[in-house]
C-alpha cells in the first residue's frame, strides 16, 4: 500500500493496534503487520513519533518496564480519551469506506 | 552498529535531553528485539528507516510546543526584568542612594537608552507572542537583543551607582536584580536557540 496513503491514517492504525492491550513499539509494529496481512509497508521507525504524538495528545499513556532480556522497554496503552478517539475514527472510516465502496462498486452497463 | 544508529537519531534530538534519551532507548530496544527474533542487525536498521528522517519526525512533534514555550518565555522574562529594574530603583530611593556627580550626565543618557531599549524589547516581545504561530524567530531575536542592550545599560548604571561607595550589604539588592535581568536575557536567548535547533532538525520533512 502507498506510504503517503498510510500516513494519513497512522494515528487510527496505531490506536487500533493498541486496542487489545498495552504493548511496546516493536509489538505495535508486529500487530500492525500481522493484522493487516503484511499490507502496510512503512519504515518501522515511523511508528515511534506517532506513539509520542498520541501520548502528548492524551490518547495514550506509557511507562517503562523491564523486558525479560533486562532491557528497559516503553509500554504504551490506550487512555479513555484514546478509546473514544478510536471509536470516533472507526465510525468515520466505516462511513467513508462504505461510501467509496458504493461509488467504486457500481458500474454502468456497457 | 545498533548503538551507532541509535546515537545518530539521539544526537539530532539533543535539543531535548529527555526526548533524546527516551528515543535512544526505544530504538535500541526495538532493534535488539528484532535481532533476538532472528533478524539481521543491518536489515533491522534498514527497515527502521533513515535516522535523519526519523529525527525530523520527532522534532516536528516538538516544534509547536517549543514555540508556545518561547512565546510564554518572552512575556515572563520581560515581566521579570521589569520587576527587577523597578525593585532596584525603589531600593535606591529607599536607601537614598544617590548618583556620583562625575557620571551623572552619562548616567542620564544611559538611562534614556535603557528605557528606550526596554520599551522596544517589550513591543517586539508582544509582537513575537502575537505572531508566534508564524514560527519566525526575527521578532524573538529583536526582543532578546533589545533586552540585552537594556540589561547592558543597567549594568553600567549600577556600576555608576556603586562608584565611590564602600562595599556593604546594600549592594546585594542591585546585584541580585542585575543577576535576575541577566538570567532573563540569557534564558530568552537559550529558548530561541532551542527553537531554532528544533526547526533545523525538521528540515528533512
Amino acid at each position: 500500500m502507498e506510504g503517503e496513503m498510510l500516513k494519513g491514517h497512522l494515528d487510527m492504525i496505531v490506536l487500533a493496534a493498541l486496542e487489545p492491550g498495552p504493548a511496546h513499539g516493536y509489538a505495535v509494529i508486529e500487530a500492525i503487520r500481522r493484522r493487516s496481512g503484511d499490507a502496510f509497508d512503512l519504515p518501522e521507525g515511523t511508528v515511534y513519533p506517532v506513539l509520542h504524538r498520541l501520548e502528548n495528545a492524551g490518547y495514550l499513556a506509557s511507562r517503562w518496564t523491564t523486558a525479560e532480556s533486562g532491557r528497559k522497554r516503553r509500554v504504551y496503552m490506550l487512555t479513555k480519551r484514546g478509546e473514544r478517539a478510536l471509536a470516533g475514527q472507526r465510525a468515520t472510516w466505516e462511513q467513508f469506506s462504505g461510501a467509496i465502496g458504493g461509488l467504486l462498486g457500481r458500474r454502468k452497463p456497457a | 552498529m545498533i548503538s551507532a544508529y541509535a546515537d545518530a537519531i539521539a544526537e539530532r534530538l539533543s535539543f531535548d535531553r529527555a526526548l533524546s534519551a527516551r528515543v535512544r532507548r526505544e530504538v535500541e530496544d526495538h532493534l535488539y528485539q528484532a535481532v533476538a527474533d532472528g533478524g539481521d542487525a543491518q536489515q533491522a536498521i534498514a527497515r527502521f528507516g533513515d535516522p535523519r528522517a526519523l529525527a525530523a519526525q520527532f522534532a516536528a512533534e516538538s516544534v509547536g510546543a517549543q514555540v508556545r514555550k518561547l512565546g510564554l518565555t518572552v512575556l515572563l522574562v520581560l515581566g521579570a526584568a521589569f520587576l527587577a529594574m523597578k525593585l532596584r530603583l525603589e531600593w535606591y530611593d529607599f536607601t537614598e542612594w544617590g548618583v556620583c556627580e562625575r557620571t551623572a550626565a552619562l548616567g542620564t543618557l544611559l538611562a534614556e537608552l535603557d528605557r528606550s531599549a526596554f520599551l522596544l524589547a517589550t513591543a517586539a516581545g508582544l509582537a513575537a507572542f502575537v505572531l508566534m504561530r508564524s514560527g519566525r524567530m526575527l521578532l524573538f531575536w529583536m526582543a532578546a537583543g533589545l533586552l540585552a542592550a537594556s540589561v547592558l545599560c543597567d549594568g553600567f548604571l549600577t556600576a555608576f551607582r556603586f562608584a565611590g561607595w564602600d562595599w556593604s550589604a546594600d549592594f546585594l539588592v542591585p546585584l541580585g536584580s542585575m543577576a535576575v535581568e541577566t538570567a532573563c536575557a540569557g534564558l530568552l536567548v537559550l529558548q530561541i536557540r532551542i527553537a531554532q535547533r528544533i526547526s533545523a532538525a525538521t528540515a528533512l520533512l
